[in-house]
């Protein structure tokens, strides 16, 4: 995520979504396209709104600009946005009943369509990353639900842990034990890949 | 699961995040994508006009309509009623009585009755105002000339409604008289047959 400059310069996060504030229709442009993927690719391996993805992404894009005479760059934006995504997942866990540690077993297994192609030329070798990449997937499915949206947050942003604490509501030593967790869980079930 | 390693090493981490971020590509823009778009750019505020000038065009607006609906000078009466705090009668003065409540207590009653002769004053000043012209206000609007001949003139009429009275007061006496004496006259006929002859001096006075 090395797009993302530091708040200050020009067009870091923070600096486009004050000039965005000021009428910057640009700006709001940029945002978007920075943490599009991320964050849908966050709340789609959120476990139980596979199949509202779109919905809660769309929400928490909207809470953005509605809430955009409120913002102040006290925080990263990564950290304010991903913490309006955390805060609409649990609301929707609340309101329809599923608890955070349940698993969702509806998840969507990714097509070899959607994973990214690396050009392989070899067919084995073409077949050997897509199943790697799948299996990859399914084994962060499996995680735990706490673990794996610290994984997911760690993996699609650059935010430190204490930030990954203050957008997901927990302390910094239980967002750091659980991203030591979710690694150690991960290698052991890929070590038949290594 | 038994504890992980402490020491885990960072480079297996970032492995496992790179892999991650290459796994799944981002799809396309679609009509979400789209509308989320044109929703923010919707609700940028336009550069004009700004709330203020709506704000001011609004209570334009609405002085507008009010001096259309009401007379000026209501308007203005009942603008002076609220300034004063609903004090002023309708009739444009002080109502003392309401503000007797809004003054402190120290010279309130010297206070009332300054208002109260105030009222006094207009009251007096608009009746004069009202009443007749006095003939000292006319003589010193058109000058001493014009007093001098008002004056007399005024003792001309006078001398002339004494004259008219005295000769109807005399007309009125003589006509008094005369009837006496008829009334004389008509008593000493019917006494006439019961006195003696006497001198023809009497007849001839009958």
């Amino acid at each position: 995520m090395g797009q993302r400059k530091i708040r200050g310069e020009p067009d870091s996060d923070a600096s486009l979504m004050q000039r965005y504030c000021a009428g910057d229709q640009t700006a709001f442009h940029i945002l978007y396209g920075r943490y599009r993927g991320p964050l849908r690719r966050f709340v789609t391996r959120s476990p139980g709104h596979s199949n509202e993805a779109d919905e809660i992404v769309q929400e928490v894009w909207t809470a953005v600009i509605r809430g955009r005479r409120s913002y102040r760059p006290l925080a990263k934006f990564s950290t304010y946005l991903f913490s309006i995504a955390h805060r609409r997942l649990q609301d929707r866990q609340r309101r329809f009943g599923r608890t955070v540690g349940s698993s969702d077993e509806s998840a969507p297994r990714p097509s070899p369509e959607d994973l990214i192609d690396d050009k392989a030329t070899l067919p084995d070798t073409w077949i050997h990353n897509i199943q790697l990449r799948q299996a990859l997937l399914a084994a962060i499915d499996a995680l735990p639900p706490a673990q794996r949206e610290v994984f997911i947050l760690k993996a699609e942003t650059d935010m430190s842990l204490e930030e990954i604490a203050a957008a997901t509501g927990a302390k910094p030593e239980t967002a750091k034990s659980r991203l030591r967790y979710a690694i150690a869980h991960l290698r052991v079930q890929l070590r038949d890949w290594t | 699961m038994s504890r992980p390693n402490c020491d885990l090493d960072d480079q297996v981490a970032e492995k496992l995040y790179a892999a991650y971020r290459s796994s799944i590509k981002d799809p396309p823009y679609g009509a979400r994508d789209h509308a989320l778009l044109r929703a923010a750019a919707g609700s940028v505020p336009s550069r004009w006009p700004r709330p203020l000038t709506w704000a001011a065009l609004t209570l334009m607006v609405a002085v507008l309509g009010i001096l259309i609906a009401i007379p000026p000078s209501h308007v203005l009466q009942r603008m002076a009623r609220i300034s004063a705090g609903g004090n002023i009668t309708p009739q444009g003065g002080v109502d003392a009585s309401r503000v007797a409540g809004l003054l402190p207590k120290a010279g309130l009653e010297a206070q009332k009755h300054e208002l109260e002769d105030q009222n006094l004053l207009r009251t007096q000043t608009d009746a004069s105002l009202k009443s007749p012209p006095d003939d000292y206000l006319i003589d010193a609007m058109f000058g001493p000339a014009w007093a001098r001949e008002r004056q007399s003139a005024q003792a001309a009429l006078a001398l002339q409604l004494s004259a008219e009275s005295q000769d109807a007061m005399l007309a009125m006496q003589a006509e008094e008289i005369e009837t006496n004496l008829y009334d004389m006259t008509m008593e000493l006929e019917r006494n006439a047959p019961r006195l003696q002859p006497g001198p023809p001096s009497v007849r001839r006075y009958r």
